[in-house]
């Protein structure tokens, strides 16, 4: 998993594509942030704020798991990186955790945009938890995007994946707005998503109440990552096994 | 080390291929294509082994099948003692993949770190991945080149790092799938030498490719594939015995030794005079190894010393089993 991850970053530092969200990022908050501004709810900043962070993240995460396989595919090294003695699904998921950084970098953004932009203050009430949930935010992320790699593995042209597993996730995680506001029928299925436990840990860190059951959220967010790594390495290894079976690998 | 019984694989097509396939008449058949069908080869330890056939001839199917890429939909393939279906993880600890052209390169990084991923990805002990990439790099002629990006490699160093990255599991067995294809003649020259060296070293190879003097400079023995059957698997020194039992004997006629010609068709020890492609050339088939010499006097005493013997090439036979197709796949 290090080793895909060397790989990726200095892929990465050799690919000006992959920061285009660090540009795109500020002006998605500038947007949040107007609409807040707009409707004289200051209260939101914070909603604003970390979801245009979470957003950046796991549209990084997705990204790079659906370009990854892409690239494998049109270098030709995804058949011999199936065929090669290490699970795959680690590869993808240690590709991903580097890009990662990047993701996190737009919440720094939105925060300074917030800050330096808008002149509004948010303090980070809880910084160890906010750190923390961040930490187990991003290797969820990566995890449960491995997980989705396996749509890519088997898909031909993976970008109508990369999008259709965008604002799903988006709306259930409860990036934007807390999950608390969607229908009551839709709840449980945001709850099953690691975005909505990050998202409303992160926010309460921001606040300057107490934050309450830290360690089972900050578990429900590690846990759920860590069944999307399981899921992936064995949907992964299924996909691949299927790919053989057909003989697409490298058409898909 | 490779063994394969009744290996076959059929590829069925789907969606608008299928489609295509039913709606173009009889002669298309049904949706199915057989690119392998029973297939059976042996490859002793320490062989280099050729597959040679024309395009679609099924080369790469097996290639691809043995290294664990694709499942067989027939047969059996064992490679270093382990069946490359149930036994996947095993033989791919034991094999090396080189294919040919620019590709299967991770291109933004460099060579460097190119072998040192797939050392990681061939667990190879990570106390030895530094030293072995290095003695590959250094093996290849990349030493020089090993800290900048692939991208801007030319082909032959592209196939150099391709065979160093094949190389970096220290395989017991190598698969080269066409691994000159678009190599200039002193890259390509390069590239035999270091599959020499590989050979002295006792690893056992299985070379797929179209050039016949790839696979007459490489293989202890050849296979000759077509339609996804093997026609043939001789050692390459002798194969040319499939057509000629001795040696042919090749002349060229001046303008004014022509009328020679007909002559030369009737005796007796000349079995039967073909004409070549070069203008006055001809190729002379005798009766008997002991008409050889007979024939060689002849020609000497008539004057015509532009002349050379041999046996069939493989090239030769080549065409023979598979015939000239030209274009056609």
């Amino acid at each position: 998993m290090a080793a895909a991850a060397k790989v990726q970053w200095n892929t990465s530092m050799r690919a000006p594509e992959h920061m285009l969200i660090v540009v795109t990022a500020p002006v998605m908050s500038v947007i949040f942030l107007s609409i807040v501004r707009y409707n004289d709810r200051d209260d939101l900043v914070a909603n604003a704020v970390i979801g245009t962070g979470l957003f950046g993240i796991w549209f990084v995460a997705v990204d790079v798991a659906g370009g990854v396989i892409q690239n494998e595919r049109w270098m030709s090294t995804l058949d011999l990186v199936l065929a090669a003695p290490r699970a795959f699904a680690l590869v993808v998921c240690g590709r991903i955790l580097p890009v990662m950084l990047i993701g996190a970098f737009t919440l720094a953004e939105s925060w300074l945009v917030a800050t330096v932009g808008f002149g509004v203050q948010l303090p980070v009430a809880h910084p160890g938890i906010a750190l923390i949930a961040l930490i187990v935010t991003l290797l969820a992320t990566a995890c449960t995007a491995t997980m989705l790699a396996t749509f890519f593995v088997i898909s031909r042209d993976t970008t109508i994946y990369q999008n259709a597993l965008s604002y799903p996730f988006y709306i259930l995680g409860g990036v934007v707005f807390p999950l608390s506001v969607l229908p009551d029928w839709i709840q449980p299925l945001g709850r099953v998503i690691f975005l909505s436990w990050s998202a409303d840990l992160l926010r309460d860190s921001l606040s300057g109440d107490e934050v309450h059951d830290v360690v089972p959220r900050l578990g429900a967010i590690a846990g759920l990552g860590a069944i999307a790594l399981l899921l992936g390495i064995v949907l992964i290894r299924k996909a691949a096994d299927r790919a053989r079976r057909t003989g697409m690998v490298s058409l898909a | 080390m490779i063994e394969v019984t009744g290996l076959g694989r059929v590829f069925v097509k789907k969606g608008r291929q299928a489609k295509r396939a039913k709606q173009s008449g009889p002669t298309a058949q049904d949706s199915r294509v057989v690119a392998l069908d029973s297939v059976n080869l042996s490859v002793p330890e320490g062989e280099t082994h050729g597959v040679l056939g024309p395009n679609g001839a099924g080369k790469t199917t097996l290639v691809r099948i043995l290294s664990t890429m694709l499942l067989p939909t027939s047969g059996r393939a064992l490679v270093a003692g382990h069946d490359v279906t149930t036994e996947a993880d095993q033989v791919r600890r034991r094999i090396g993949i080189v294919f040919g052209g620019d590709n299967g390169l991770y291109t933004r990084i460099t060579a460097r770190q190119n072998l040192v991923f797939w050392a990681t990805m061939y667990r190879v002990d990570a106390s030895v991945v530094k030293r072995r990439s290095q003695e590959l790099l250094e093996r290849v002629g990349l030493a020089d080149r090993a800290d900048e990006p692939v991208e801007g490699f030319s082909r032959g160093m592209r196939q150099r790092l391709h065979l160093a990255r094949g190389l970096i599991g220290d395989p017991a067995v190598l698969f080269l799938d066409e691994p000159t294809m678009g190599m200039d003649p002193l890259a390509t020259r390069d590239f035999r030498d270091l599959v020499h060296e590989l050979k002295a070293e006792g690893r056992t190879i299985l070379i797929t490719t179209h050039d016949m003097s790839e696979a007459e400079a490489l293989c202890d023995r050849v296979s000759l594939v077509d339609h996804g059957s093997i026609l043939v698997t001789e050692p390459t020194a002798t194969i040319g015995r499939m057509l000629s039992g001795h040696d042919r004997i090749d002349v060229t006629l001046r303008e004014d030794q022509s009328p020679l010609l007909s002559e030369l068709a009737g005796l007796p020890q000349v079995e039967r005079v073909d004409k070549l492609s070069e203008p006055g050339s001809v190729r002379i088939h005798t009766v008997s190894a002991d008409a050889n010499p007979v024939v060689l006097r002849w020609l000497l005493d008539a004057g015509i010393d532009a002349l050379r013997t041999g046996r069939p090439t493989l090239e030769e036979v080549y065409v023979h089993l598979v015939g000239n197709r030209g274009l056609t796949v």
